[in-house]
């Protein structure tokens, strides 16, 4: 009887010891800061709260960097993160926010678009919690988030989700994806808040066109492709062309018009703004993927995607042994960091070509390295040492 | 001026990729108008075909109609106007299917049912598959499925080289005598449609 209590008391002891060194690791991810050194064209940032003043405050704010070249032309908005475990869409971001040269319009990037799924990570599905990004003067460290916002910062989830203001229903965990609850409401759960400040983004700054980054596995046919508005379909089917004759191989889908809640069919119904989302191929969110390391998050390498590739389970190109070749020449093995950053940035920019030519009022002069530079430098060689810049342009997220 | 420059700067891309444009196999027939652009499979395509036609400069916007599902509400699509052709882009995409609301079955016997109207009215019917191998799937997939409902029934056929990697338009054009023309890539198509329309 008296060894059964001490077992008892044992145990629980053992079990608060695991929780702490469990708790440890969450509380280190929730307040682990990324730094960016913003490009000389930055002009100001500001929080997301500024368009719902009720954000203040919460997990839900988050920074929006801002580079206006004072000369009249187009406006961009580009979200990365919006889902934080595919999270080469900040880094893609972050190389854009610190390369950037805007020559006529402005420019909006928001790297964590839902910073509180960013600080949740995906533990318990054993993914590590960071991933590196090799510069010549070091190593970045990034977050790997979650999908959904912090349980912490929005719960619980209801039984059903029904989507506002359609009404449609939806599976009970999409309430904390940020993809499935735009337009949002100004006094809805946190994720909708979020989704409503954005649209508040766009409408009053009158963006011309939206990017909503994001990575897909290799067995969901919508990876390697953008998903675009109807009133973006034509500079998204154009720019998917020449993406895929000259640089990449680059799909295009219709946004459906009856799924609701994702951005671009949201941004293009409740804004002017030509909506566009990019998929980029990421091995480490398919579901036959083996460990979840953070060199399958850096290299896409991994055997039972490539079985499955064999098999013709896959919906891109996908070779760990000898690769395939895109029309640059380049040997593209695994689906590496490199490979799918290029693919946001060079996507990026050939719609914004296309989208100056379709619609002349609009244009919009930017610039910033494409996938040729990063395949040639490596994404690394476009990140900048902080501890060398100029600390009004450094900046933690 | 620096928007004259980026409109001048995709110009130029675009016409070099023209000139390095690929198109090989059967000569590119006569294009006959007016016609009907469609697609099969709900894909992308057939828009993509429009606004590459559009963008070609070769033929009126008015000399063509495109209607994503004929047939569906009205019999008469096919008699609508005085159309020599049809032409048919094949390519299935589940987005699309669920945009439209049909499964791919639905859509396979509205694809048979537009043959038989086709061949009835005499049209010449172009099958293009411009996609490359991103809509090629397995055997009986919703890309698969699509094919066999068109390509055999055609008289001229369009495909992109990475979508014939397993020989299966090029086994279909000889089984059935169908000259077959290949493009590169797909905005090479554009090219086609300049080769089927000359301007003089």
């Amino acid at each position: 009887m008296k060894n059964s209590v001490y077992l008892k008391i044992l145990f629980l002891v053992l079990s608060g010891i695991l929780g702490i060194l469990g708790g440890i690791e969450f509380v280190e991810l929730r307040n682990y800061k990324e730094t960016v050194v913003v490009s000389e064209d930055f002009t100001e940032m500001i929080m997301l709260s500024e368009y719902l003043p009720s954000l203040k405050g919460t997990w839900g704010d988050t920074p929006i960097y801002i580079y206006d070249s004072g000369v009249p032309g187009g406006s961009m908005l580009i979200l990365g993160g919006t889902h934080p475990y595919e999270p080469i869409t900040t880094v893609a971001a972050y190389v854009v926010m610190e390369n950037i040269k805007v020559e006529s319009g402005k420019v909006y990037v928001i790297p964590h678009a839902n910073m509180s799924a960013s600080t949740l990570g995906m533990l318990g599905n054993a993914y590590p919690k960071y991933f590196s990004v090799e510069t010549p003067w070091g190593s970045q460290k990034y977050r790997i988030g979650d999908r959904g916002t912090n349980p912490l910062d929005q719960w619980p989830d209801p039984y059903t989700y029904i989507h506002y203001p359609s009404g449609q229903n939806l599976a009970y965990q999409d309430i904390r994806n940020l993809n499935r609850t735009f337009p949002g409401r100004a006094n809805g759960t946190l994720t909708e808040r979020i989704s409503f400040a954005i649209m508040e983004l766009i409408r009053n700054e009158d963006i011309d066109i939206f990017f909503d980054y994001h990575e897909a596995s290799l067995m969901y046919p919508v990876v390697s492709t953008y998903v675009a508005h109807d009133d973006a379909m034509d500079i998204g089917m154009m720019a998917a062309m020449m993406l895929s004759a000259t640089q990449f191989p680059m799909k295009i889908e219709a946004s459906p018009k009856n799924l609701k809640g994702l951005t671009h069919r949201e941004v293009g119904d409740f804004s002017d703004a030509l909506a566009l989302l990019m998929e980029t191929p990421e091995p480490f969110i398919d579901r036959v993927a083996g460990r979840m390391t953070e060199e399958l998050m850096v290299d896409g390498i991994d055997e039972f995607v490539q079985t499955a590739a064999e098999k013709g389970l896959v919906y891109c190109d996908y070779d760990i042994k000898e690769g395939f070749t895109d029309p640059l020449g380049n040997v593209i093995i695994g689906a590496p960091l490199d490979y799918r950053v290029g693919r946001h940035l060079s996507g990026t920019l050939e719609a914004v070509n296309w989208m100056n030519m379709f619609f002349p009022e609009k244009a919009l002069v930017v610039s910033f390295p494409g996938y040729a530079e990063v395949m040639e430098n490596g994404t690394g060689y476009y990140l900048h040492d902080p501890s060398k810049a100029d600390p009004s342009r450094v900046f933690k997220n | 001026m620096k928007k004259t420059l980026v409109v001048l700067l995709a110009l130029l891309i675009l016409s070099t990729t023209m000139v390095f444009a690929l198109v090989t196999g059967s000569p590119v027939i006569k294009g006959q108008l007016p016609f009907l652009l469609t697609n099969a499979g709900q894909g992308p395509g057939g828009k993509m075909a429009r606004l590459l036609i559009w963008q070609s400069k070769a033929i009126q916007e008015t000399d063509f109609d495109y209607n994503a599902e004929p047939l569906r509400d009205n019999p008469n699509d096919l008699a609508a106007r005085d159309y020599k052709m049809l032409f048919v882009i094949i390519g299935s995409s589940a987005k699309g299917l669920g945009a439209s609301g049909i499964t791919i079955e639905e859509e396979i016997a509205r694809l048979n049912k537009m043959i038989v109207e086709a061949q009835k009215l005499d049209l010449f019917i172009i099958a293009a598959h411009i996609e490359g191998k991103d809509r090629r799937g397995n055997p009986g997939s919703a890309d698969e499925q699509s094919i066999d409902a068109i390509a055999p029934f055609a008289d001229y056929l369009i495909v992109m080289k990475d979508g014939n990697q397993d020989g299966k338009f090029t086994r279909i054009a000889q089984e059935k005598n169908i000259p077959l023309t290949i493009i590169d890539n797909t905005i090479d198509f554009m090219q086609v449609i300049k080769q089927m329309f000359p301007t003089e």
